[in-house]
């Protein structure tokens, strides 16, 4: 899941950029508020994260900009702030959710995955045929046995997993599941399907991934 | 207990008309009585001296004379204008009277006594109202032989009294009406805008500083204190903008090293690290730590100027020794960006100053000049004696050739936690506090500070202190 993160702060950034690393996302920072909102137009992010006080454009008018052109985009704004009418304006702006500074990571990280979900399952757990993946636990068990998954293997098992039964592009999967200084020429995409598939598929009877030659990959639970 | 203005203005209004009305009336009361005394006197002392010239002693007998004048319609017939005669031996035994006595004998009606003198005699009883003059008779021999009585009905002047005494009586009691309607009137007119500054007054609270008074009065009194009163909740309002932007710039300015410090510890904890990762982690966070108590440091250092209660323990400092003394502090804080620093000090020039202040506030310029300049650009430190009207000056001037500082920002560099770079980057450091700290330190001293700046070209500070001499 690609994150832009939208702080001026740089070591604010930096932490939050290491965390959302750590816990799998690909996340791209920009420290201004007008290069954040152009990035944010261009790119397929799954999320935002904008900080109120920015330089070039402020946090509410990058929110207000990016509501109008991604309707559906999830934000996440982060805040000094704490007063009630702060939040009414922010939420008023577009943002979907609001974290008042200093928050907890873990909070952080439990809103993005609530932001992710929207308007998909209220659960944090997607499945395919005996395959469970915990996003909560960022667990991942096949029939009942905990699979060990490095990150960027759980990401695109969940990109996959969020977009079951339908075809995968490497593109869509590398503006998903990297970001923005991804090397677009190597196969790292095939190597990592190699590598999810041997962990998942490897003396089960039903494989899960499939490739669509030429174009990309699948999840499906019927052959 | 206090009292109402306007029950006391009331009350105070109501008894000076009450006694000016009483004061008033008694006066004229007594003078209209005495008046009438005076009147019935002269005419009674007139009637007595008129009665004289018709009686004459000789032989030893009294003879009177008859004519017009006991034939007079008041001396004839008894009402409330008769004049009532009587002429007298010297025992008052009587010689001849008026017609309209009939058979009263007037002597019964007064204490007479021989008297050598006229004079006006009240009636006995208070039922009966007379009065009488009574004229000694004195033969050309100088015997005394007889009296002349004259007298008179009072009953219609003490109506004329009585209906004056009514009449003042009413006057009192209007005074006391029409005193009391005008205080209420003007009491009511001087306590409603009074009434209406309180109600202003006392319903405003933090929320409602913004609240104004708007009594409309032509009294310079009450315009005077509403506009004394408008001032002070325009200070007042002022000021607790100021406190509410001060504490939200602290809350603010804390919050975001706050954020790093729990981000950090959050995530170096959310897994596994590696000894050197630990190492890193702390370094960072120490300085984050480092952070938080320089604001917190610098906060309680401008709140205790503003308190009054911070201690400057003056002593006189040579500029040239104290210059020389810490340059060697201050060219570590230009080091790193391998900024030259000179410092040029005219020889003899004292100031009286706290030295930790003094150190500080130099250090506070030249570590602003290092972070906003280039690396290799160089540092000026001068100082100078100026003359001026005012008398002796010391400046302090700290110049760079940084980037300077945009002239819309000029105004406000010296304002709590402004910072020209409004993207708060840490890469300075600053917290916004160092030239508030700068100014607080020089006007602590006498002094002040002024700040030059071209865009591009650099930026010079000057700090201007009394001088003092050697004795």
């Amino acid at each position: 899941m690609r994150i832009l993160l939208i702080e001026d702060d740089k070591k604010v950034a930096s932490f939050i950029l290491k965390g959302l690393t750590e816990s799998g996302y690909a996340v791209d920072v920009s420290h201004d508020g007008s290069k954040g909102l152009i990035l944010a137009e261009e790119e397929p992010y799954d999320l935002v994260i904008i900080d109120w006080m920015l330089p070039g454009k402020d946090g509410l008018g990058v929110c207000k900009s990016l509501r109008m052109s991604k309707p559906d985009l999830p934000i996440l704004f982060l805040t000094a702030k704490d007063d009630i009418s702060d939040k009414v304006t922010g939420l008023d702006a577009g943002a979907d959710d609001y974290l008042t500074k200093p928050f907890s990571f873990l909070e952080l990280l439990a809103r993005i995955r609530t932001l992710m979900r929207r308007g998909t399952r209220l659960t944090e757990v997607l499945a395919v045929d005996d395959l469970e993946m915990n996003l909560g636990e960022r667990k991942v068990y096949r029939g009942g046995q905990f699979i060990d998954l490095s990150n960027k293997e759980f990401a695109i098992l969940e990109f996959l997993l969020r977009n079951k039964n339908r075809l995968i592009t490497r593109t869509e999967m590398t503006e998903h599941v990297w970001n923005i200084q991804f090397d677009r020429g190597t196969n790292l995409i095939d190597v990592y399907i190699n590598y999810l598939r041997k962990k998942l598929d490897t003396g089960t009877k039903k494989p899960l991934i499939h490739t669509v030659r030429g174009a990309g990959y699948t999840i499906k639970d019927t052959v | 207990m206090a009292v109402s203005l306007r029950t006391r203005l009331v009350v105070i209004m109501v008894g000076l008309s009450l006694g000016m009305a009483v004061v008033i009336s008694l006066s004229v009361l007594l003078s209209f009585r005495h008046l009438i005394k005076q009147h019935l006197l002269e005419e009674l002392r007139e009637e007595a001296s008129d009665f004289s010239e018709l009686v004459d002693f000789s032989g030893g007998k009294i003879l009177i004379r008859q004519g017009a004048d006991w034939l007079e319609p008041e001396h004839k017939y008894d009402s409330d204008h008769a004049r009532y005669m009587v002429i007298t031996d010297t025992l008052f035994n009587t010689v001849q009277k008026s017609a309209n006595l009939g058979d009263r004998e007037l002597q019964y009606y007064f204490d007479l006594h021989p008297e050598d003198h006229s004079r006006l005699i009240d009636s006995k009883a208070d039922s009966i109202h007379f009065v009488c003059f009574i004229r000694p008779l004195t033969a050309s021999s100088g015997v005394r032989y007889g009296y002349v009585l004259s007298a008179t009905n009072t009953a219609q002047t003490s109506t004329y009294i009585s209906i004056l005494e009514r009449t003042s009586v009413i006057v009192v009691v209007m005074a006391i009406f029409a005193g009391g309607l005008m205080a209420v009137f003007l009491a009511r007119r001087i306590t409603r805008p009074l009434m209406a500054i309180e109600s202003i007054a006392a319903g405003m609270d933090l929320s409602s500083l913004d609240q104004r008074i708007t009594v409309k009065s032509k009294e310079a009194e009450i315009k005077n204190l509403t506009k004394s009163l408008n001032q002070l909740f325009e200070r007042l309002q002022r000021s607790v903008r100021q406190i509410n932007e001060f504490s939200s710039n602290v809350s603010h300015e804390l919050r975001t090293p706050l954020t790093i410090l729990r981000g950090n510890i959050e995530v170096g904890l959310s897994r596994d690290r590696t000894p050197d990762e630990y190492v890193s982690l702390l370094s960072d966070l120490l300085e984050e730590t480092m952070h938080v108590i320089k604001i917190i440091d610098d906060m309680l250092l401008l709140a205790r100027a503003d308190n009054r209660a911070l201690m400057v323990k003056r002593e006189p400092i040579d500029l040239a020794q104290f210059c020389m003394e810490f340059k060697k502090d201050w060219e570590i804080f230009c080091a790193a960006k391998k900024q030259p620093l000179t410092c040029t000090v005219s020889e003899g020039i004292r100031v009286e100053a706290d030295r930790t202040m003094l150190y500080q506030m130099i250090l506070n310029l030249i570590s602003n000049a290092s972070k906003y300049s280039p690396d290799g650009s160089e540092i000026e430190v001068s100082v100078l004696r100026t003359r001026s009207e005012t008398g002796h000056s010391v400046e302090i001037r700290i110049a760079d050739h940084g980037r300077g500082i945009p002239s819309d920002d000029l105004a406000k560099v010296f304002d709590r936690f402004y910072r020209v770079d409004k993207d708060r980057s840490q890469d300075s450091g600053g917290i916004g506090l160092g030239l508030s700290i700068t100014k607080m330190i020089a006007e602590l001293h006498g002094g002040q500070v002024s700040l030059e700046s071209m865009p591009g070209k650099g930026t010079t500070v000057t700090v201007f202190l009394p001088e003092i001499f050697a004795r």
